[in-house]
């Protein structure tokens, strides 16, 4: 950790110093590399530490977006009580996916997670009652704070900026936390971990709801930041391309996260002469990563620096075999 | 009318069926499911596309064209995608395939766009009349194709060496080496033959419905939910779960709403993972 | 004629020299050897996890070895896959039977004959193992997955002969088996040791094993710590006591 701690206080400055000086455009993207960061977070907590495959958070972004815009817009609600309201419920629908994670696993509870988020989205379209269907939904507005007019894009980045370095304190702490502890035993091995008196049950459940709770929260920063939702934000390909996120930045790391939001986002910008040609060049490099690079974009560093150590190894005579090997 | 959409229902449920078929062989032997099955079919349609409408060649040469081209993709895909991540954690096996899927129906959309396309039949001729019904030519050549195509393969499965080396892989991976079974060959030809076979749907979906590169993962999920109802990893499950998605698919469509259709797919999943998760015709391994 | 039997003077036609092999972080094998000639029955002993199955694994690259040399019929193996090996010559008859359950007796066999056996002699192979396996015989048709332990690892056994192989190895086979199906095996075992079939058996069972075979090698803690005749091992004060249940003089 110690090593990194330069990339990262640069990386922290520049999130904090940089943005008022972006343009319309690139300002928009960051906004929506944080919220996504925060999206593949609440990805990264049951599928990288839990090893439990999700393709369909944008379901729950879904459900936390448009509560919050339903209840702030027809139903008058400020946003400080449209906000919770949406993490609750979201939270809650995060059940309908925590018990048949416990029942399957693998590519079973994938196709399941894909059926929640196809019939969110599907229940979103037909549901014109609820929804607004594909008219959606407009008028959102910023959340009021005192003194401060969030409706300035720039404003309104720093309080996304903030809810990210929340979650990321909250991330650090759960993986840290017997709870993370548990999470990542089950996913080394489920029987071991029940033999070790974890209950299992729990921990997924768990695991599930608080993923739930906390892509519902990016839903509401998003709908109060974009001001106008409908249905097809939230397709199976938003799904696949927050899970693109965490496997490209680096599964079971919060840095990575934030990491493959942005690499996701800020890519095809920089490669604008491959624009039409992004979304192969990401298929191609979540193949490579799974082959070659396990640990996301992110392990670069220290993948390169035990591979020199290997080599350092090998052309040291001293270092030879042993009873046990480290 | 009700017999009326069951008959055309069976016609795309053959295509799914098969689709379910190659998932189901690439799970069987390789323990891989494949996000990329869809794919396959998407390579055939659009590579009979350009050999057909667009070049003007004749069937009886693009048909084997379109169903020997994928079968080579696949093959490729095994050998260099899929074989370094056999026997690894599930989701690092998932996650390929999704990357691939990703970057093969990319491919598609760069080459021929996101707009659909249409096929003409591949039987010119009035439809007939059955019984009462309605039946188009082209339903009749998916049907006769599914069946003559599920005996054919029931056939090299029980009867060639190649079946019953990848009926031994199926089994039991490491003991199959044990009787000098070169394993990783015969995945990758299981993995070619569940492409080809894939290629054959698309072959005969083609002209049902409108060819566009964004059909792999719609057709992906039903195939996989077909084989989920069928019983995970039994080929006859994967037959009739793909039949009966394609039935049920056309009555939903008709006496409930055109919208709601897929999510009455999803809805027949959860169902059949609440009451009988195991499936039509459970499968141990 | 079930087995080639083979006499190749001098040359081993097995040759395992300082072997070690790396498993799962820990040094599983430091230093083996064992050689099999061409004609012997050579026994393997040891305790239960002392590197038997693990020095298998080797012989077939099953596990990348760490150092070591091994030689079939005077070549080095290194490199060579598993499946080709047993296309050379090398039958298996695994640990734990490892019968294709959900295949038949008959399906079973042919797949042993598969990659190794002319078809047309394949039936005629068949016949003789189902005349040393009656039973086998008596349940061509059934699931393999239904027959009862000790039929499973005649099936087994069966299933490696027929693909004639040169070296016949066999990796406990006496393991979680009934005492009367124990008694059987051995006696298959000496009947096929009377062909001068070449067998390299790997068994905790040691006193049975050392009944029977030529030669024996004792591995303990992943090392070879003695070798020599079968029947001056039995002898031994120093296997008596750890593996033969008698107390050391």
């Amino acid at each position: 950790m110690s090593r990194h701690h330069p990339f990262y206080l640069a990386a922290i400055l520049a999130a904090i110093v940089i943005p008022p000086f972006l343009s319309d455009y690139s300002l928009h993207l960051v906004i929506m590399v944080v919220i996504f960061a925060i999206l593949t977070l609440s990805l990264n907590l049951i599928s990288g530490y839990g090893g439990l495959i999700s393709l369909g958070h944008a379901g729950f972004f879904l459900i936390g977006s448009y509560t919050s815009a339903l209840l702030s817009v027809y139903q008058g609600w400020p946003f400080w009580l449209s906000m919770p309201t949406a993490i609750l419920l979201t939270a809650t629908s995060g059940l309908l996916l925590g018990f048949p994670a416990l029942r399957w696993t693998g590519h079973f509870l994938a196709v399941i997670t894909i059926a929640f988020g196809s019939i969110a989205q599907l229940l979103s379209v037909n549901w014109v009652f609820l929804t607004n269907g594909i008219d959606g939904v407009s008028s959102i507005p910023r959340p009021p704070l005192p003194g401060i007019s969030l409706t300035s894009n720039v404003n309104y980045y720093y309080f996304v900026l903030i809810c990210l370095a929340f979650i990321v304190y909250l991330m650090m702490r759960l993986v840290a936390s017997g709870f993370g502890r548990a999470l990542r035993a089950i996913k080394d091995d489920e029987t071991a971990a029940a033999c070790m008196g974890i209950d299992v049950a729990v921990t997924k459940v768990s695991a599930f709801v608080i993923s739930a709770a906390i892509a519902g929260f990016a839903g509401a920063l998003y709908a109060h930041y974009i001001r106008f939702l409908n249905p097809d934000s939230f397709s199976l390909d938003v799904s696949i391309r927050i899970f693109m996120m965490m496997i490209i930045g680096g599964t079971g790391s919060i840095a990575g996260s934030i990491l493959g939001s942005f690499v996701v986002y800020v890519l095809p910008e920089v490669l604008r002469p491959l624009q039409d040609y992004y979304y192969l060049i990401w298929g191609v490099i979540v193949i490579l990563v799974m082959l070659f690079l396990p640990g996301g974009l992110i392990s670069l560093g220290s993948v390169l620096r035990a591979k020199m150590a290997a080599r350092r190894d090998k052309l040291d005579p001293q270092v030879g075999s042993t009873e046990t090997l480290s | 009318m009700f017999f009326q959409l069951a008959t055309s229902g069976i016609a795309t449920g053959c295509a799914y069926a098969l689709i379910a078929l190659g998932f189901v062989m690439i799970w069987n032997t390789a323990s891989v499911v494949n996000f990329a099955q869809g794919e396959f079919v998407v390579i055939a349609m659009f590579v009979a596309l350009t050999c057909h409408v667009t070049l003007g060649w004749p069937l009886w040469l693009v048909l084997p064209i379109a169903v020997l081209i994928p079968a080579l993709v696949g093959y490729a895909t095994e050998r260099v995608v899929i074989r370094p991540v056999i026997g690894a954690a599930e989701m690092t096996v998932v996650t390929v395939t999704i990357g691939l899927q990703i970057v093969l129906s990319d491919a598609a959309k760069i080459i021929y766009g996101g707009q659909p396309y249409s096929f003409p039949p591949l039987i010119e001729g009035r439809p007939l009349s059955i019984l009462g019904i309605v039946v188009p030519r082209q339903s009749l050549v998916v049907i006769a194709s599914m069946v003559v195509l599920a005996v054919g393969l029931h056939f090299l499965s029980q009867k060639t060496s190649f079946g019953k080396r990848l009926r031994a892989v199926s089994q039991d991976r490491e003991t199959a080496k044990l009787m000098g079974i070169d394993v990783n060959r015969t995945i990758a030809e299981g993995f070619a033959l569940s492409a080809g076979i894939a290629g054959v749907a698309g072959v005969l979906l083609a002209p049902i419905i409108y060819v566009s590169a964004g059909l792999g993962l719609p057709l992906l999920i039903k195939s996989f939910i077909a084989a989920i109802i069928g019983g995970f990893g039994s080929y006859i499950g994967a037959l009739i779960g793909g039949l009966l998605i394609g039935v049920l698919d056309n009555l939903v469509g008709f006496y409930i709403s055109s919208h709601y259709r897929e999510v009455f797919t999803f809805l027949v999943l959860i169902l059949v993972l609440l009451v009988r998760p195991q499936g039509l015709f459970p499968h141990h391994r | 004629m079930l087995l080639e039997s083979t006499n190749i003077s001098g040359t081993p036609l097995l040759d395992v020299h300082d072997l070690a092999v790396n498993f799962g972080g820990i040094r599983a094998l430091k230093n083996v050897h064992l050689e099999v000639k061409g004609g012997e029955f050579v026994a393997l002993i040891g305790a239960n996890g002392a590197g038997k199955t693990t020095t298998l694994k080797a012989i077939l690259n099953a596990v990348t070895k760490a150092s070591g040399e091994i030689r079939y019929r005077g070549q080095p193996t290194t490199g060579i896959p598993t499946h080709h090996l047993v296309r050379m010559g090398i039958g298996v008859v695994p640990e734990g039977r490892r019968v294709f359950a959900a295949s038949s007796v008959v399906e079973n066999l042919e797949l042993g004959a598969l990659e190794r056996t002319p078809k047309g002699e394949a039936s005629a192979i068949m016949a003789s193992v189902f005349d040393l396996f009656p039973v086998l015989k008596e349940r061509r048709g059934q699931m393999a997955g239904s027959l009862s332990g000790g039929e499973q690892q005649m099936l087994a056994m069966g299933r490696a002969l027929m693909g004639r192989p040169e070296l016949l190895l066999l990796d406990e086979p006496s393991m979680g088996l009934a005492p009367k199906f124990v008694d059987r095996i051995f006696e298959i075992l000496s009947d096929l040791r009377k062909t001068k079939t070449t067998i390299l058996l790997i068994e905790q069972n040691a006193l049975m094993s050392l009944e029977i075979a030529d030669k024996a090698f004792v591995i303990e803690q992943g090392r070879t710590v003695l070798s020599g005749r079968a029947s001056d091992l039995i002898d031994d004060p120093k296997v008596a006591g750890a593996y033969l249940g008698r107390p050391e003089e």
